[in-house]
């Protein structure tokens, strides 16, 4: 009998057969494609939960499967890691993957699309990247399967690729998290020249490595030991922010919308943005030894969260709304992680996938609905013609405004929390703390803000008050992640256990090594490497009571005012008294307009002047180098004359030069 | 000094002699030109023709093949003059010391066959038919 | 453990093999001095050397002349030596033989002379595969001359065309000169040592005081040999002959006996004159070889690349190829360059493969008559697509272009050469020399492959047959070229047994 751990390669590779099969025979499939996807995502997660199972039973499995390159000093090879955080990440992809799967039944194939099959084999190769990328047990193919999925976004968010804003798109978004994974390949080939190895785990890592570095205060390159591990630790950030959509490198995500709404699901909220975040706390060990990379983590997830949730509140678009709350909640990950709370990071990650997934696929229940119509302004009403999405996307809208007792409730209050006490010890976090509180109202703000727009009021077009009818395959994903959506707090009830006492923070066990870790990958010691000292208002119960108070004061208050403006049967336009302020927010602080000046006005004439030195002097060179070539043969031939008695002479000569040359040089003619 | 010096001047002085020689001669001599005395010395008769003459081919083939079998005797001269006391020697059998010979002597004779056969003894004969290929000239360069 | 203990003198059994084959060619012209028989001619030419072939491989395979396992053979009194380098390089001999014996089938219809074809054919190679076991000088000069002599004949056998008249001619003449050059440093060595055979040779270098004399000899002797290698400046015979021979006569020369005179270089440069002596006389050799190669693989490059003519081309390849396979002597030192000396060995083997195939391909573009020059070979691809996909594959590999085996080799003696660059800086000099002049060859390589894969075909052209023995040879010269590659650890470890086996 095989264990988990044997079949775990399947994980991965049940995915992949889907995606050759569906490319090769998907026409000819039933539903072109749809079963062969859900029969291998569904076995991906059976076999995702038998590993989950197994690392409970205190059993995990770091395995170099294959060396494909080896020198003298450094072997790349392929290999898996289980262990807590892998195991649970695994669960949640081949979980949304299969979901989605199953929606794109009702979402893709009752809308009769063209290409399915495509759509199938492109999922089928995500899917698989995405879960090969979570076990991976070191940090080049961690990087490898990081560009797959960045490839299978960039393929994906174009499915539509005759419309010119879907392959704009996709090349935006492929050129922007290029333009991250530049740094990240950097910090690859650093990290592997640095310390020789790219493994995650074990006593060969470079975490380990890096530890010892630092504690043996060795110089590398120049730097002081912490210094350079921070360097690196940045460089591998650029492909995180990229990524995971931080700022600046965030603006790719709003545009990715262009893709299918169960893609957006699956890729652009639940699982390929996650990848930066995983990735992060993947190698949380590498940056727990750089207090300056944990700031710069935790300021830029700040940032971005209160930065995309202040978008958010304009957006008409029902998907711009969630692709910027995504961005939102991505930043609340960093904060979380950057502060030290990976439990909290890890926690938020989880519970994002299932209500961001939930909520873009409600939107794709209303997109269905509404007749591909995603203008918010033109729905109203849907509340009573469509329950059960208007229910389980509320319950998403809980979770994500943040309100008790629902999921996002827990973790996004944990962030917060980890943030707050920290900055009681160190102020320059409560900098990060306060932003990232000021988008708790924000988020309560524009998540109702929706909800209202959406399902309440009166229907405002033909299609909201005949809205196309929703199957089976639409709802079922919809109620699984809608009950997910409410009770996935449950596993860590921080606020509660500290209250009561009671062993119910799960999820931090988990993590802790509890049931079984990696040796070095555990929560404690993560803290132990970082030695935060962190302090109190009063007692610990009493900071938390605090903070969780304002954080719901403020989801609620955000939620209260999107009440009174939008909870009417006739809502107006309110954003418009912002003035200039809605305008600066509409057009996402310009953002792309920078970034495009960079690239045409700065980077471009360079790149001109580059070519054009490239032009006159390389290729002048190579270009002389030719022409002295070919008159040299010009010459050469000449030699030969044809006349065989100038061979003659030219030979005796030739070898009469060489005899002097010889002779006088070793004195044979003394 | 080194012995090439002397080697210089034995090759000048193997220059000199002739030259000197010639020299002599023409302070010496009487000068009285005469046709007959210009003319091309052929053992006393009168030369017919230029020099440039074409020598049929078959006189190489025959001087080949005469030169062929008289290395072969110049071979076999020493091979036979230790023939005997080679057999009467005990570590040499009769095979090998027969043997090589008589190869050799079959190869030359396979030699000698085939060129019989393909006319290098015969004097004339009719011409072989001409191949087909073009006449292409050379590039020299 | 053979089966049956042979007769020492078995050990010649390949070079034997062809003498046989020839003899039997000269019984069978004799009973019909006209016979045309193709078959029977071509057939009886290429099971002989591929009988040749068999042999070697099995000597090689079952540990003849491995010193450690059955020993070098030294035959009539040191006369004659068979060892893994002698195999090694009667292996080459052999494939290039039966090469052109299944490629001159076809090239040879209509022709008059084919035993005579045949039969010189392998009386050549029975004196290359001779000169691989040639371990005396005065057994290497006849070896020689018995490649020699009829390779002058080959050369001009198209008797009704001028070209191959003239360039036999010119071969004759400057082989000549070149032998008298040889032959009379062969004379000031034994003068200076008195001794021919090449062991005996290196224990008297010095020991007669005649210095000067014996570096003349030497210098003459490397004249000689860079005669057969056509290497710069006893070149000058070389791109006439192979372009007025028959190109599967040019195939041969250009690979087989190329190949031969290295093996006699070899030969005698790491056993006659021991680099350590040498250099105590006043003489190391290594450094005319330096010289040599740098010059030899720059005028035959820098000549390639301008040619308009694909076989002229090909015959300053040829001559550039010398100047690589040159160097393994050049990475000679006291101690080691034993696998620059490999490196050379192997790309000798490999070469033997890939230009016999690219002058078996202009063989068969003579058979068709398209056509001598570049542009005449425009569009080839579309009319026959197998045998310029083995172009490609041929001139690729001699460019040294990765997949393919001239990669390795050529890669094996850059390493090489940068590896023994320690012990003499002039390497470096040779190395940068290699990297110009394979950056170089690829320019007219390339420019081959353009003209048959790229260029639109030539108008007018007719419909070309598919001869039968030229495309086996092809295909097969092809095929070898691309599994070398795989096959390339065994080469690879009997190149290096061999050169360490002969060590300096």
């Amino acid at each position: 009998m095989a264990t988990a751990f044997e079949l775990a390669p399947a994980i991965a590779a049940l995915p992949l057969a889907a995606f050759v099969v569906v490319l090769l025979v998907g026409d000819s499939m039933p539903k072109k494609g749809a079963f062969a996807g859900i029969i291998a995502t569904a076995g991906s997660l059976v076999l995702s939960l038998w590993a989950l199972a197994t690392v409970a039973g205190g059993e995990v499995y770091n395995q170099e499967l294959y060396e494909w390159a080896a020198g003298e000093e450094i072997a790349f090879h392929f290999g898996i890691l289980i262990d807590p955080l892998s195991a649970l990440m695994l669960v949640i992809v081949s979980l949304v993957a299969l979901l989605v799967h199953v929606f794109s039944l009702g979402y893709m194939n009752e809308e009769g699309e063209t290409g399915l099959p495509r759509y199938y084999a492109e999922l089928g190769l995500f899917t698989f990247s995405m879960l090969a990328f979570v076990y991976a047990d070191n940090l080049l193919m961690a990087f490898m399967f990081f560009e797959l999925v960045g490839l299978c976004s960039y393929l994906l968010i174009g499915f539509w690729f005759r419309t010119p804003s879907a392959s704009s798109a996709a090349k935006k978004a492929f050129l922007v998290t290029r333009f991250g994974d530049y740094f990240f390949l950097i910090g690859v080939v650093g990290i592997a020249a640095t310390f020789g190895t790219l493994s995650f785990a074990g006593e060969s890592s470079f975490v380990v490595a890096a530890e010892e570095a630092i504690s043996g205060g060795e110089t590398l390159f120049g730097f002081g030991a912490e210094t350079w591990v921070t360097i690196l630790g940045l460089l591998v950030l650029g492909g995180v922010i990229g990524k995971s959509a931080q700022f600046p490198l965030h603006t790719w995500l709003p545009d990715a919308m262009e893709g299918p709404t169960t893609v957006s699901a699956l890729i652009h909220a639940a699982t390929m943005v996650a990848a930066g975040v995983y990735l992060v706390a993947r190698m949380y060990g590498f940056y727990a030894l750089s207090p300056t990379a944990l700031a710069i983590i935790a300021f830029v997830g700040g940032f971005t969260a209160l930065f995309a949730a202040s978008m958010g509140v304009v957006k008409d678009d029902i998907k711009q709304v969630l692709a910027y709350s995504t961005i939102s909640q991505y930043g609340y990950m960093m904060l979380g992680l950057g502060v030290g709370g990976y439990v909290a990071g890890v926690f938020h990650l989880m519970n994002h996938a299932f209500f961001k997934a939930l909520l873009f696929l409600g939107a794709g229940a209303v997109i269905i609905l509404m007749h591909h119509e995603q203008d918010m302004w033109k729905m109203g009403g849907l509340k009573d013609q469509a329950p059960v999405a208007y229910y389980t996307f509320l319950a998403g809208a809980l979770a994500l405004a943040g309100i008790v007792p629902f999921s996002g409730f827990w973790s996004k209050d944990e962030v917060l929390y980890d943030a707050l006490i920290l900055g009681l010890e160190e102020p320059i976090f409560l900098i990060a703390y306060a932003m990232g509180l000021i988008a708790v109202f924000f988020t309560g703000f524009y998540t109702f803000r929706m909800v209202f727009l959406t399902f309440h009021g009166e229907p405002r077009s033909e299609a909201a008050r005949d809205p196309h009818p929703i199957g089976a395959a639409v709802k079922l994903p919809l109620i699984v992640l809608g009950v997910l959506a409410v009770v996935a707090g449950i596993v860590n009830l921080a606020p509660i256990a500290k209250l009561t006492g009671a062993e119910i923070v799960f999820l931090e066990h988990w993590l802790d090594g509890e049931y079984g870790a990696v040796e070095g990958l555990t929560y404690h010691e993560y803290h132990e490497l970082m030695g935060h000292e962190t302090s109190y208002i009063g007692s610990e119960t009493l900071t938390m009571l605090l903070g969780a108070a304002l954080s719901l004061g403020l989801a609620f208050a955000g939620a209260g005012l999107a009440w009174t403006l939008y909870n009417v049967p006739e809502p107006k336009e309110h954003t418009r008294r912002l003035g200039r302020a809605r305008e600066v927010l509409g057009n996402n602080y310009y953002q792309d307009e920078y970034q495009v000046w960079l690239a045409r006005d700065l980077t471009l004439p360079f790149s001109r002047t580059a070519d054009r030195f490239d032009q006159s002097v390389i290729d002048g060179v190579v270009n002389g180098v030719s022409s002295v070539s070919l008159f040299g043969s010009g010459r050469m031939k000449r030699l030969q004359t044809g006349v065989v008695t100038n061979y003659a002479a030219l030979l005796v000569l030739g070898f009469l030069a060489l005899l002097v040359i010889f002779g006088i040089n070793g004195g044979w003619f003394v | 000094m080194n012995e090439w010096i002397a080697i210089g001047a034995l090759a000048l002085v193997g220059l000199l002699i002739p030259l000197s020689m010639m020299a002599v001669s023409y302070l010496l001599r009487p000068s009285v030109p005469e046709t007959s005395k210009r003319a091309t010395y052929e053992s006393g008769e009168v030369p017919t023709g230029g020099t440039r003459i074409r020598f049929n081919i078959q006189y190489y083939m025959v001087a080949l093949l005469f030169l062929v079998f008289d290395i072969e005797t110049v071979l076999l001269f020493p091979w036979a003059v230790v023939y005997r006391a080679a057999l009467d020697s005990p570590d040499i059998s009769l095979v090998s010391a027969l043997g090589p010979m008589l190869l050799f002597v079959a190869i030359l004779l396979v030699g000698l066959a085939w060129a019989w056969r393909n006319g290098a003894v015969e004097w004339t004969r009719a011409a072989r038919r001409r191949t087909d290929y073009d006449r292409r000239p050379i590039d020299h360069e | 453990m053979a089966l049956v203990q042979l007769e020492s003198w078995m050990a010649l059994a390949p070079t034997l093999l062809l003498a046989l084959s020839a003899l039997a060619l000269f019984v069978i012209d004799s009973i019909d001095p006209d016979t045309t028989n193709r078959p029977l001619l071509a057939g009886t030419a290429t099971v002989g050397s591929l009988a040749s072939l068999a042999v070697a491989v099995w000597f090689i395979t079952t540990g003849v002349g491995d010193p450690a396992r059955r020993g070098e053979l030294a035959l009539f009194g040191d006369q004659l030596i068979v060892d893994q380098m002698a195999l090694f390089f009667m292996v080459i001999v052999a494939v290039v033989t039966a090469l052109i014996s299944i490629a001159s089938y076809d090239y040879l219809r209509g022709h008059v002379y084919q035993s005579e074809y045949y039969s010189l054919v392998l009386l050549a190679a029975t004196g290359m595969s001779t000169m691989a076991t040639a371990n005396s000088l005065v057994t290497v000069f006849i070896a020689l001359e018995l490649a020699s002599l009829p390779s002058y004949a080959l050369v001009s056998i198209l008797k009704d065309n001028r070209g191959s008249v003239e360039a036999g001619l010119k071969y004759f003449l400057i082989g000549a000169l070149s032998s008298a050059i040889f032959v009379y440093g062969i004379s000031l060595v034994y003068g200076a040592t008195g001794h021919l055979q090449l062991e005996a040779v290196a224990e008297n270098v010095g020991a007669e005081g005649f210095d000067g004399l014996l570096g003349v000899g030497v210098l003459m002797v490397i004249g000689g040999v860079a005669y057969k290698t056509a290497s710069v400046p006893f070149h000058f015979w070389a791109p006439e002959a192979y372009e007025g021979a028959p190109a599967p006569i040019a195939a041969f020369l250009s690979s087989a006996s190329k190949a031969a005179g290295f093996v006699i270089a070899f030969r005698i440069f790491t056993t006659a004159f021991p680099l350590e002596a040498m250099t105590e006389i006043g003489f190391d050799w290594t450094m005319a070889f330096v010289v040599l190669a740098i010059v030899t693989m720059t005028v035959g490059n820098f000549a390639a690349a301008t040619q308009e003519n694909v076989k002229r081309m090909l015959a300053y390849s040829s001559v550039g190829h010398a100047g690589y396979a040159l160097i393994g002597l050049a990475g000679l030192a006291v101690d080691g360059g034993q696998i620059v000396l490999a490196a050379a060995m192997m790309h000798l083997f490999v070469y033997g493969f890939m230009n016999t195939g690219a002058f078996l391909f202009v063989a068969m573009a003579e058979y068709w008559g398209v056509g001598r020059t570049f542009e005449d070979y425009n569009g080839l691809s579309s009319q026959a697509p197998v045998a310029c996909g083995a172009l490609a594959v041929f001139m690729f590999s001699l460019a040294g272009v990765p997949p393919f085996g001239g990669f390795f080799s050529k890669y094996f003696l850059f390493t090489g050469i940068l590896e023994t660059a320690s012990g003499n800086p002039w390497l470096l000099a040779v190395a940068a020399a290699l990297v110009i002049n394979s950056a170089l060859s690829l320019y007219y390589y390339a420019r081959l492959v353009k003209a048959v894969w790229f260029e639109d075909p030539v108008a007018g052209r007719g419909q070309l047959t598919q001869p039968t023995g030229l495309y086996v040879a092809v295909v097969l010269a092809g095929v070898m070229t691309v599994l070398v590659l795989p096959g390339f650890g065994p080469v690879a470890d009997a190149a290096y047994a061999a050169a360490s086996a002969l060590g300096p």
